[in-house]
């Protein structure tokens, strides 16, 4: 089973006391002693608060994609499209097609978006994995 | 630079992309759809650690190859990959890379060239002892530390060796990420499919001759 402690030890050890350690240590705080609900929607910008601007960016940036890769897999990483007044998740299929492509398709009106990277949006969630951990502490 | 930016679309990233190359592929790791995504984009993070650990050349003449392949390990992990060092997997591989979204399999033998008989225990090791060949394993990689000058006439010879060792369906394609790898393609024994493997050196050859390299040689 896995728990806190061995995620803590194995981020300590895959940056042996570097910056970025620190940077995961309190990204992992924030997402175990909140409750999952209220931390459906992490923004960017949101989690730059929480770790605090005495991090640089490229050490920030390293971390967010330490923690959403398969190695720890502590934050998913999520998009949705912004169109009008109505939001729209977009699935990693669809956005690795429009990678490719340089298209999005509307996934409710089959039409091509213009435009479509700036009205794509980035966010993270608790992991499945984070949310078992949240249970177990409280 | 972020300025205050509060909610990040992919215009934005893009301009992060542009300024951290490496942060540039997050999304593209996290969004494989196939085996080819996945070893498209982890050839590219593998062939910019190769970069970094060639940079500093000089303090690697005594490393080993375990210290080389465990040092490309760390920075694969860095990355998110799960990468690990002798794991268990038909045997005690020197890298095996696991997508556990997807369930695929990368595995890396590494090897210091030594003679092109060495070269070709390590490819066989690669071949017919820990992959199987099959679909969600269907390429594999051996990192090539070259401690000796030429490298790519070290890279040309092997080439020839391979060609002249018969495999079943062999195919040599140049590879078009870097001149100085190449990719090969056999019938793998155990899955009886096409099996690639991306020939990857390492250029760790380091005997400067300016004055500063000559007298150090004398000190």
């Amino acid at each position: 089973m896995i728990t806190k402690e061995k995620i803590v030890e194995q981020i300590k050890t895959d940056w042996s006391g570097n910056t970025q350690s620190e940077i995961c240590l309190i990204i992992l705080n924030y997402l175990i002693n909140n409750s999952p609900h209220s931390l459906s929607y992490i923004t960017y910008g949101s989690l730059r608060k929480v770790v605090g601007k005495k991090y640089n960016i490229e050490n920030f940036l390293k971390a967010i994609q330490y923690l959403c890769g398969d190695r720890t897999h502590l934050l998913e990483l999520k998009f949705e499209l912004i169109d009008g007044e109505e939001s729209y998740p977009i699935s990693y299929y669809e956005y690795n097609e429009a990678q490719k492509t340089g298209e999005l398709v509307h996934p409710e009106t089959g039409e091509l978006v213009s435009s479509f990277e700036d009205k794509v949006y980035m966010f993270f969630q608790p992991s499945s994995l984070v949310i078992n951990l949240a249970g177990d502490e409280s | 630079m972020d300025g205050d930016i509060e909610n990040l679309t992919i215009a934005e990233y893009r301009k992060l992309e542009k300024i951290f190359p490496e942060f540039g592929r997050f999304a593209t790791r996290l969004t494989a759809k196939s085996y080819d995504d996945f070893t498209n984009t982890l050839y590219q993070d593998i062939d910019e650690i190769i970069s970094q650990i060639q940079e500093n050349a000089e303090y690697r003449q005594k490393d080993s190859e375990d210290r080389l392949t465990i040092d490309i390990r760390d920075q694969l992990n860095r990355l998110g990959y799960n990468a690990s060092h002798e794991s268990k997997h038909r045997g005690h591989a020197d890298i095996i890379v696991e997508n556990k979204r997807k369930d695929f399999i990368w595995i890396g033998e590494a090897k210091i060239h030594r003679s092109y008989d060495y070269l070709w225990e390590g490819f066989l090791q690669l071949t017919t002892r820990y992959s199987t060949g099959d679909c969600d394993q269907k390429e594999g990689g051996i990192f090539i530390y070259i401690k000796v000058k030429k490298a790519k006439s070290v890279i040309e010879r092997w080439q020839k060796f391979l060609s002249e060792k018969n495999l079943t369906n062999y195919l040599l394609e140049p590879c078009k990420m870097r001149e100085l790898s190449f990719f090969s393609t056999h019938e793998h024994g155990v899955s009886g499919m096409n099996f690639k493997v991306r020939h990857m050196p390492v250029l760790l050859y380091f005997k400067p001759e300016d004055d500063s390299g000559r007298n150090k040689k004398k000190a």
